[in-house]
This record gives structure tokens, sequence and C-alpha cells, in this order.
């Protein structure tokens, strides 16, 4: 986890002196048309580098390999990384429908509780 | 335990179940008043293929059915390493939209509306739908492929785990369907613009498509949503981008100048006309269009001076070489120093000469 924040903490002093002066002459991209001003701040891209990072790595936590976690983030696109920082533990992953039973089962118990209990 | 408690608590059960069925489905009582008079009442892609699920796989498997619909060739194995997540034993919604584009679709989410739903149906296209079997604090998520309707019977078809045709009355679904926010999605291929798309989302699906490396795909994309929303400035910079990329100069070019002149206030369209025009050798043209970019302002500001500044190098360096030419008359075999290769071959453009000293970053290149 140190690591971590030392690599975030790097790259945020990496990208406070370079991107102010990275801007180059060319083609503006379509993705800058669409989002709002806002969205084309610095801190914005920095951030965006921040999640792509922590979502890697909690991709790597849940069973991936650094390569396929590092593809993966790749082919999401920004809006759709900041759903998912920080709450990949949380977020619907939809599984099997053999779980239904276990819902069910789960009620049932419940209900088996509660009637023992109170009669 | 006393009768006056067991009755309390027998009430509050009804209550709730009461409240519970009341609250069943509010968007399939609607339907009727929603959905237009001529609305198909029955619809059922049988053309969808099914792939039964092992363990939990849902997500690969409702992902291959919804990408062989739209025309593509893939098992749900080979999908497995795009969207399925081993830690959470399931697959996220960011990653199947994602996934799509990895093979060259398109992902929209729908709406969170069941005629939405139903409409895409009705017009030939599946949709994968998120439901949860649980509760909110014990989830049992779920993907499946809502391939049908019959409205008369209140029913919903769709392709789930182990069921090729699994109906499932409509208020129980929609019930099991809100708990994840009527998350819905389809995939198309880029020459076909989903029925009920938004311009300003389905651009941004499109984009991503682009931006996923699909650039011929995104030029078909951008061409269909033009063809939707002719005026559409996203599809208009889409267009010209994708065309840039692939190098297609006049195509970007006739693409930019759409863009401009349809939305005069978009620095983006002349900052990107002004570097097209500039690499096909057009360096007046490019250097009004750079010169507008700026004047226009706006939060690209430092990409458009860039721009500008670039041009400015390149009519000096061009104007220099004209003046290097003037002297030796018999132009030497080795060129002057070459700033700008793109126009070093060509004719030196006749540029009027520009008096403004405006935040000139440019350096007056050596001769």
């Amino acid at each position: 986890m140190k690591s971590l924040y030392k690599l975030i903490c790097q790259m945020l002093i990496l990208s406070m002196v370079v991107l102010p002066f990275s801007t180059q002459a060319g083609m503006i991209a379509t993705d800058k048309v669409v989002a709002s001003a806002a969205a084309q701040a610095d801190r914005t891209k920095v951030l965006d580098f921040v999640a792509r990072a922590d979502v890697q790595k909690q991709m790597e936590v849940l069973g991936l390999t650094t390569a396929n976690a590092a593809d993966r983030v790749n082919a999401l696109t920004d809006e759709e990384v900041q759903r998912v920082a920080g709450k990949i533990d949380s977020v619907p992953a939809g599984a099997s429908s053999n779980g239904v039973w276990w819902a069910v089962a789960v009620v049932a118990i419940i209900a088996v509780v509660v009637y023992v209990y109170w009669k | 335990m006393p009768y006056a408690r067991k009755a309390r608590l027998l009430a509050g059960f009804i209550f709730l179940m009461l409240a519970g069925c009341a609250s069943l489905g509010p968007q399939t009582r609607e339907l009727g008043k929603n959905l237009p008079a001529d609305f198909p009442q029955q619809t059922e892609l049988e053309r969808v293929p099914f792939f039964p699920q092992d363990d939990y796989y849902c997500g690969p498997s409702a992902l291959a059915m919804a990408l062989n619909a739209a025309g593509a060739n893939v098992t749900p194995e080979a999908l497995v390493d795009q969207v399925y997540l081993p830690g959470r034993k399931g697959s996220l919604q960011v990653e199947m939209l994602a996934a799509a584009r990895r093979n060259g679709y398109i992902a929209y989410e729908l709406a969170p509306q069941l005629k939405d739903l139903l409409t895409e149906i009705a017009a030939g296209t599946p949709a994968i739908v998120l439901e949860n079997y649980g509760f909110s604090w014990y989830p049992v998520w779920h993907y499946s492929v809502a391939v049908g309707y019959d409205l008369p019977k209140h029913d919903l078809i769709r392709r789930s785990g182990f069921k090729q045709r699994l109906t499932m009355p409509l208020p129980v679904f929609e019930r099991l369907w809100r708990q994840e926010g009527m998350w819905a999605m389809v995939v198309v291929p880029p020459d076909r613009v989903p029925a009920t798309a938004v311009e300003t989302r389905y651009a941004a699906a499109v984009v991503a498509l682009e931006k996923s490396g699909h650039l011929k795909g995104a030029y078909t994309a951008y061409n269909a949503m033009l063809k939707r929303w002719p005026d559409s400035l996203t599809g208009q910079m889409g267009r010209g981008n994708v065309a840039y990329a692939l190098r297609d100069l006049a195509t970007a070019e006739t693409a930019f100048r759409q863009a401009s002149t349809d939305h005069a206030d978009s620095a983006a369209a002349f900052n990107n006309l002004a570097n097209v025009l500039a690499e096909r050798g057009k360096l007046s043209d490019a250097l009004t269009a750079a010169e507008k970019a700026v004047n226009l302002g706006g939060p690209m500001l430092t990409d458009t001076q860039a721009t500008l500044a670039e041009i400015r190098q390149k009519v000096a360096a061009a104007r220099t070489e004209e003046a290097a030419r003037a002297v030796k008359s018999p132009p030497p075999a080795a060129a002057p120093e070459q700033a700008a290769p793109a126009t070093a071959t060509k004719p030196p453009p006749d540029v009027a000469p520009k008096p403004k000293a405006r935040k000139r970053k440019t350096r007056a290149p050596a001769a």
C-alpha cells in the first residue's frame, strides 16, 4: 500500500511539473469536444490517472494477472473508471442465477429464526 | 407470545406485502399510456443464439449472445478474460460495455425505462439486463438477455442461465430490475443506431469505440450518427478526426469545414480544420482558420494557440525558403533548413504579411 501511495505522489509531482508545458500543437480529439470544460482540467487528468492505477490494482487483488488487468483498465473510458474506482468491491457484479436459491434460503432461515424466537 | 402481539405482527406483514405489491410495477402499469398506439403487441427475437452459462459466467454468456446477435462470432469462453472478475465471482457493468467495444461493436446503455427496453426489442435489438434477485443488503445480481415480450399476457421473455426461453410477468421483472436502477445495455454494429438512442449519450458511445482503436468501425458509426442527427458536432468532428487518423485528409477537410460552418462557435472545429489545411499545404486558409480558433477562446485555448504558433512558423519558413530561392536563383539541391517538410516541396503559398504581434511565441527559423 505504501508503495502505491509513493507511486501516486511521484506521479502527482511529475504531472504538476510537466502537464502545464505538455501542450502540443495538433488535432483536438473527439472526446474533448464532447467533454465539458471541467473534464479537461489538468487536475482531472491527474485524478483519472490515479483512478486507473487504483482500479488496476484492485483488479489484480481480485484475481487478474497484471497484464490482463492493464488491458481491461485501458478498455474503460474515463467515465467508466470513475464509476468503479474505490468501490470495485461493492458495485454490482452479475453472476450466477443459482444464487437465487441462496437468497431464498437466507430468507427462509430468517423467517424460521424469527418464528422460533417469537413463539 | 400474546395474541395481540401476533395480530400486530401479522397486520404488519400483510401491510408490507400489500405495499410491496402496490409498488411492484409502476412502469408496467403506465406502458399502455407510454407506448405508441401502433406498437407491436408481441415480439420474440428467435434468432438470438443461446449460450447456457457455466458457474458464475452469466456475464460472458449474456455478452456472447448480444454480440452474436449483432453479427459477431464469439464464444462466452473467449469473453471470460475480458469481463469475468474471479474475486467477485461475476462481471462488472462497465466491463460488459468495454468488452463489447473491444470486439468492435457499440455498447449503449438504455435509459432506465421499461418502454425503452421493449422499444429496442421491437426494433430487433436484444438487450442485456441486470436484475437483483436478492435484497439491497444481500444482493444476488444476474445478467440475462431480454429477447421478447407479450403485452397481452404481460410477459417478458429472456435467455437466462440454463433456460433458453424464460418468461416472467413484467411487473415481477420490473421489481427485480428496479433494484439495480433498471440497467440495460444493447450491443449494435457500427452502422446501426439503437432505436431509443439519444444524441449525446450515443455520441459518447461512439467516441469510446474510437478511443478503443476501432477506427474503421468508428468512422462507420459517425456516418450513421450524421444520418440520424445531420448537424451533430460530435458526429462531424469524429468523422474528421477518424478520417485524419486514417490519413484520408480530403475527407477530414470536408468534415471539419462542415463542422466549422454548422458550428461557427466551435474552436475545436477551426483548430482541426487549420491543422488539416496546413498539412495539405493550404497555408493561407490554415492561418485564417487557426486565428479564428484562437479568437473563439474557450477551454481549448492552449491547444488552439499552439496550432496558431505552429502554422505561423510554417508560414515564416515558407517565406524564408522563397526568399532564399530568390537570392540563389538556380535552387541548390540542399534546401534551406526544412522546418516544415510538407511545404518544402510545394511552391510557397501567397500569404499576406501579418503585422499582428499578439503572443508570438514563434521563433523566427534560422535561414
